[in-house]
């Protein structure tokens, strides 16, 4: 989607204009299943979150920062928050029961080479960041850890830990930004 | 207006927070143009993360719970491959280097290769320029033509596990068809 189409439509969302959430969903639902779907592995779960994630827009429709992070990038980062929200109710809940895991689905291996493409564009992305950028991102967004276990670990303020990953964010948007549009 | 809550704005972005504080602090960022642009900026950085990455772990956030089932063991198998460059090894011995910057901006298409003795696909410039080929399920060591609207522009050869990925450059140009040739099999894409 465009950047002019993308503002269009956060016009109509502000105005009310229901349709505009209909061609949302259909702009960028099957994004939002794929990250979900990598976050809990769980269907319906991942289902659930695209569902909150939709919904949650409409409430935000006339805010800020809908407009100021565009459409797309507000709705993969809600539906992944909602998505991990999810996971960590349902891995407390798995954990007292200890059932059964189902069988993986086997991934389809020629979506496999595009997402492992994708992921040669992001490691090359990631090695361009600075030693202590790139440190707080691998911990922070790959290794599970919170900001404060990063501070933690690297021995640095909590602050300067928020400044970096605030840097480093923003210096992924701009560089692996088409890809995410 | 109430405090800006600066510190939380990275940590929502990045899905530590839950639902009540996520909340709280974007209504906060909706009414306030500072934090909206700050939260905004670290928003569009892990959508590009958890849209170019194929696999990622669990943040642990505030929940106690750490051990971890198959599940998520495979997810940090492929984070860590991924961190460790595996993929790129991978593509050196094969001599293909992505063009990175193509693909970052995604200007390419894909399509599969279908037919006998394995699964393929072509990933392409849009404009034709470059074509890179991923295939698995090949006989292992065997080599194998790769055409392009019936020419051969190269070959490339599957390595013990059966997977094989190769990359060419050639003159801009729109493709029709293409088709991995083996021995005793052969996949294609016929431009549909
Ligand atoms: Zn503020």
């Amino acid at each position: 989607m465009t950047a002019s189409a993308d503002a269009e439509l956060i016009s109509r969302l502000a105005g009310d204009d229901h349709t505009a959430l209909d061609e949302a969903y259909r702009a960028f639902a099957h994004r939002c299943k794929a990250v979900a779907m990598r976050t809990v592995s769980d269907d319906a779960l991942a289902q659930d979150a695209v569902q909150e994630a939709f919904l949650s827009l409409w409430h935000h429709r006339s805010g800020l920062v809908v407009r100021a992070a565009g459409i797309g990038p507000w709705l993969v980062v809600v539906t992944r928050n909602v998505a991990l929200n999810l996971a960590r109710t349902s891995r407390r809940r798995s954990a007292r029961e200890a059932a059964h895991a189902p069988p993986e689905p086997r991934p389809d291996p020629t979506e496999l080479a595009v997402a492992n493409i994708e992921a040669a564009a992001l490691r090359d992305a990631i090695e361009r960041l600075p030693d202590e950028q790139r440190r707080v991102i691998r911990l922070a967004y790959f290794g599970g850890a919170t900001l404060a276990e990063v501070a933690a670990r690297t021995g640095s303020p909590l602050g300067t830990v928020k400044r970096r990953a605030q840097l480093a964010l923003a210096r992924l948007a701009r560089t692996l930004g088409g890809a995410a549009r | 207006m109430i405090e800006h809550p600066t510190g939380l704005l990275q940590s929502l972005a990045l899905g530590e927070l839950d639902r009540d504080e996520a909340f709280a602090v974007m209504q906060h960022a909706d009414s306030c143009a500072e934090c909206a642009g700050e939260l905004a900026d670290a928003m569009r950085g892990v959508a590009a993360l958890a849209s170019a990455a194929g696999a990622e772990l669990l943040p642990s956030a505030k929940t106690a719970v750490r051990q971890r089932d198959s599940r998520w063991l495979v997810g940090s198998l492929a984070a860590a491959a991924l961190l460790l460059g595996v993929w790129n090894v991978q593509l050196e011995t094969t001599s293909a280097s992505v063009p990175v910057d193509a693909l970052v901006h995604s200007h390419f298409a894909h399509h599969a290769l279908t037919g006998t003795g394995g699964q393929a696909k072509l990933i392409q410039a849009l404009d034709g320029s470059w074509v890179y080929i991923v295939a698995t399920g090949l006989r292992p060591l065997r080599a194998y033509d790769v055409l392009v609207d019936g020419t051969k522009i190269g070959s490339l050869r599957a390595d013990l596990t059966g997977n094989a990925t190769g990359y060419w450059r050639r003159q801009a140009g729109k493709i029709a068809s293409a088709a991995l040739a083996g021995q005793d099999s052969m996949l294609r894409w016929d431009g549909r």
